[in-house]
């Protein structure tokens, strides 16, 4: 019987699915110019503020992802507890010692170098995001962190335990604290800002194009 | 595979329809039909009469295979229907039988040619025997439909538009496209006047020819002349009493 | 003929009857899709509205409360933080650029925004777009006012207009306290309008912006909410005085560096000094959706109910249709169909309407959203999408058509059933 041929049963199965796959997370948001594979849009740079850090312009590297740890991140011979040349056990917390103490791990911190090995790794590394820009509701732009809360009951990690993602394509389902892993090639972010002695530039942590971001699984 | 189902029954390729010791009865009552032989031989004509009640519904149920009897087997083709699984004969039906009801034949939505179709359709052998005569089934089906009076325009039109002697025409068509072995007509004149039920019965026999038996039930003894072979329930089954069963 | 077509003439045949219930299934599915539109038309809004500022700076508060006064001009504030405070932040070396914001001021129901330049310069939104004037310039003098594109469109000011601002909130009336309770008016202080944003589709589009400056001149003459009595300052005289603002309600902030805002967000939270918040936008609308995530959930079920009503409807109707059809199915039975296949023709059925009933609910959406669109935006700053079904839609859709199939398979075995028992004779 010429019912239900089952080859037209496959074939609207597979249809469907096709199309269901066709529009996954990553769509454009709306008012996509046609026909462009959306990249995260550089801040402008006007006259009068400073160039910030962009890092769209360059094409992702071939080469196998290795996976990556978070203190793979930090400089081989980095210690910021070497500053303390005093034993804080035995300090009070009131102590003006333990405060000065505490100001010189967070300026440590603050200015905490990179390694320069990382540069152009091409990595998968697994961490929390924190969403900081997005197209209409599509994340074009996050930090990923090692652990969770960074930004909200934690202090934040230092400069280089984090890492400055661009999506090439914005992603809708990403929300605060997500945990996922991310490829992509590693590159330290320079100070572009004009306001630099002329001729210097400082490195002032990661940032990574993501060619994928999926939801993290702990293999 | 019923139990009661003699395992020498022969198969016998020229006869049309063969019954055997066939034993039926509704659930829970006793047996309302008891056939201890009935043959058809291929092409021939039979005209089975006998009243309402008499078990005729139940016999041509049997027949067409939508019925599997308790004990006895029944032969179509060669092909003991009990011995099928019920898909399958469901499948052997469409091939091989084409039924004829008293009325409310056609399917009301569907145009009288898609009617016919239909039957085709459901049958893969209805099919290869239309092609094999070197034709498709909606060619079949036009040809088939104008012979038997039911023009182009007609053709087209919803069924229910058409009148109780062109749906009777039509489920004839239906009935007999691709060459079935066995034609069942269960009072298919009854509803229809005399000059109609004359002019219906000379297109089936007509059309019917050599290759398809006609099997037909009907209480009206003025058409038994026009057939082979005239038979009546009472002595067909042996537990055929007017009303006592449904 | 296949099956499928079979199903289709058959139900086409008995639309009568079954329209209703194909009705009821397309208004459900509108309701369901309408509830995720808009769901998404307000996510995607919000977000739209903060594209570009790092932080937002402010007085010691709740996050969200703080980016919803700021940003949304939602809520009131409480206090402010000092001009000190500001001035340091744009001082700070991995600071770009800073805007800062004063509230408090309306004008016939829209909140006036005190700024500097710095907001028509450094102010992103959407796609990280600038600001764009469609007539004029923040140019002028000290009482120039620049309008949102819904500010002009509604009150219907051009260049040149002249406007007076309300002392206190927008809806003042309804907040009474310090800034509310009377609609005190800066009539001797007129402000004429220098420029018309073009539209953002944002809050922006619903503020009128003033100079700091202007801000603080307007009130010189005023004390605790309400103007001195006996003392009056003329405009001309205001340029002898200092209107270096000494408070302002927030600032928006962006750095060189934008990895560096966690490490600048808790050098403010926990600097020494004035109690300060530092928000980082988007993180704060992730807590809002949080919130309101319960709502939404809620709204969801009730329409996936609606929907189940809907197609329990669509199976009620098939069912009642099938005694009528016992001459039917005996016709398909004796042309050689299995009741297998009397099964699957009744699914097919209600799958079929279930789907055409859907695919109708689709259209509805897009055809109201097509016609809505331009109000919402206008008035709610919503942005409705028009663009074709994300994947979420479609995967609604097959899943509403899987609930028809589902549902049909009531029919469809009662139809069986009947098939089996009634053979070549139907007892109608």
């Amino acid at each position: 019987m010429r019912c239900l041929p089952r080859s037209h049963l496959l074939l609207g199965c597979a249809l469907v699915a096709a199309a269901v796959a066709g529009c996954q997370r990553d769509r454009p948001a709306p008012g996509a110019a046609a026909g462009d594979a959306p990249q995260a849009a550089p801040r402008h740079a006007t006259a009068s503020s400073a160039a910030t850090a962009t890092a769209v312009a360059t094409p992702p590297a071939t080469g196998p992802l290795h996976e990556a740890e978070w203190f793979a991140l930090l400089p081989k011979d980095w210690e910021p507890a070497h500053t303390f040349n005093e034993d804080v056990e035995s300090l009070s917390d009131n102590d003006p010692r333990a405060m000065a103490a505490l100001e010189k791990l967070r300026a440590a911190w603050a200015d905490a170098p990179v390694e320069p090995s990382m540069d152009g790794a091409r990595i998968r590394i697994g961490g929390f995001i924190i969403p900081l820009d997005s197209d209409y509701g599509a994340v074009t732009e996050l930090l990923l962190v090692p652990y969770f809360g960074a930004c909200i009951h934690a202090p934040p990690p230092p400069a280089n335990q984090v890492i400055h993602v661009f999506l090439r394509t914005p992603l809708r389902d990403l929300k605060m604290m997500d945990a996922v892993h991310v490829s992509g090639t590693l590159r330290l972010a320079r100070n572009r800002s004009p306001d630099n002695v002329a001729g210097l530039i400082e490195t002032v942590g990661y940032e990574m194009t993501a060619e994928a971001v999926v939801p993290y699984s702990p293999d | 595979m019923n139990p009661g189902h003699p395992h020498h029954a022969a198969t016998l390729p020229d006869r049309a329809l063969s019954v055997r010791a066939l034993r039926f009865a509704w659930p829970g009552q006793p047996a309302c039909l008891d056939v201890a032989r009935l043959d058809v031989a291929a092409g021939e004509t039979v005209f089975l009469h006998g009243p309402s009640g008499s078990g005729k519904t139940t016999l041509l149920a049997l027949l067409a295979g939508i019925l599997v009897a308790q004990s006895g087997a029944v032969l179509v083709a060669g092909q003991d229907l009990g011995a099928l699984a019920p898909r399958r004969r469901d499948g052997f039906r469409a091939d091989h039988v084409g039924i004829v009801f008293q009325q409310f034949n056609l399917v009301p939505y569907l145009s009288a040619r898609d009617n016919v179709l239909l039957q085709c359709g459901f049958s893969a052998r209805r099919r290869q025997q239309v092609r094999a005569a070197g034709s498709t089934p909606q060619q079949e089906a036009a040809r088939l439909l104008e012979r038997l009076g039911i023009d182009q325009r007609l053709q087209q039109r919803p069924a229910s538009t058409l009148s109780v002697g062109e749906q009777q025409r039509v489920a004839a068509a239906r009935a007999l496209i691709g060459r079935p072995t066995l034609l069942i007509a269960d009072e298919p004149t009854s509803a229809l006047d005399e000059d109609n039920a004359h002019a219906f019965l000379d297109l089936l026999l007509s059309e019917c020819g050599a290759s398809c038996a006609l099997l037909l039930v009907s209480h009206d003894l003025r058409l038994a002349p026009r057939f082979g072979r005239s038979l009546a329930m009472a002595d067909l089954s042996r537990v055929a009493r007017p009303g006592a069963y449904r | 003929m296949n099956l499928l077509l079979l199903a289709a003439k058959s139900a086409w045949s008995r639309r009568g009857a079954l329209a209703l219930a194909v009705l009821s299934i397309t208004l459900s599915v509108a309701l369901l899709l309408s509830v995720e539109r808009l769901r998404h038309a307000a996510h995607d809004s919000f977000a739209a509205s903060v594209s570009g500022a790092d932080l937002v700076v402010g007085p010691r508060d709740h996050p969200l409360r703080l980016l919803l006064h700021a940003v949304f001009h939602i809520g009131m504030p409480d206090t402010g933080m000092s001009w000190d405070s500001a001035r340091r932040i744009g001082a700070d070396p991995a600071v770009a650029w800073t805007i800062p914001l004063s509230l408090g001021d309306s004008h016939r129901g829209f909140p006036v925004v005190a700024t500097s330049r710095a907001f028509f310069a450094h102010y992103r939104y959407g796609r990280a777009q600038p600001l764009k004037f469609s007539t004029g310039a923040d140019t002028g003098g000290l009482f120039r006012v620049v309008l949102g594109a819904e500010v002009a469109r509604q009150l219907g000011y051009q260049i040149g207009d002249q406007l007076a601002l309300n002392h206190g909130g927008a809806d003042a009336g309804a907040h009474p306290g310090e800034h509310g309770g009377h609609h005190a008016r800066h009539d001797d202080k007129p402000f004429t309008v220098a420029g018309v944003l073009a539209p953002t589709g944002t809050p922006v589009d619903r503020a009128l912006y003033i100079g700091l400056p202007a801000m603080e001149a307007i009130h010189l003459d005023w004390h605790g909410g309400a103007p001195i009595p006996g003392l009056s300052l003329p405009a001309a005289d205001l340029g002898k005085f200092d209107l270096e603002p000494r408070q302002v309600t927030a600032v928006l902030v962006g750095l060189k560096q934008r990895a560096a805002v966690l490490r600048m967000q808790r050098t403010i939270n926990t600097g020494a000094g004035e109690a300060l918040s530092a928000v980082i936008p988007a993180v704060a609308l992730s807590q809002l959706w949080e919130l309101t995530g319960a709502a939404e959930r809620v709204l969801d079920a009730i329409s996936a109910l609606v929907l189940a009503v809907a197609l329990c409807g669509l199976a009620a109707a098939v069912l009642a249709g099938l005694n009528e059809r016992r001459r039917e199915l005996a016709i398909l039975r004796a042309v050689g169909a299995r009741p297998l296949h009397v099964f699957l023709l009744l699914v097919c059925e209600g799958a079929g309407l279930t789907l055409a009933g859907a695919a109708a609910g689709f259209a509805l959406v897009q055809i109201a959203a097509l016609g809505l669109a331009p109000w919402a935006l206008a008035h709610w700053g919503l942005a409705i999408e028009m663009a074709r079904p994300s994947a979420s839609e479609l995967t609604l859709l097959a899943a509403v058509a899987g609930a028809g199939l589902v549902a049909s398979v009531v029919p469809g075995w009662r139809a069986y059933r009947l098939s089996l028992g009634d053979g070549l004779a139907p007892g109608v």
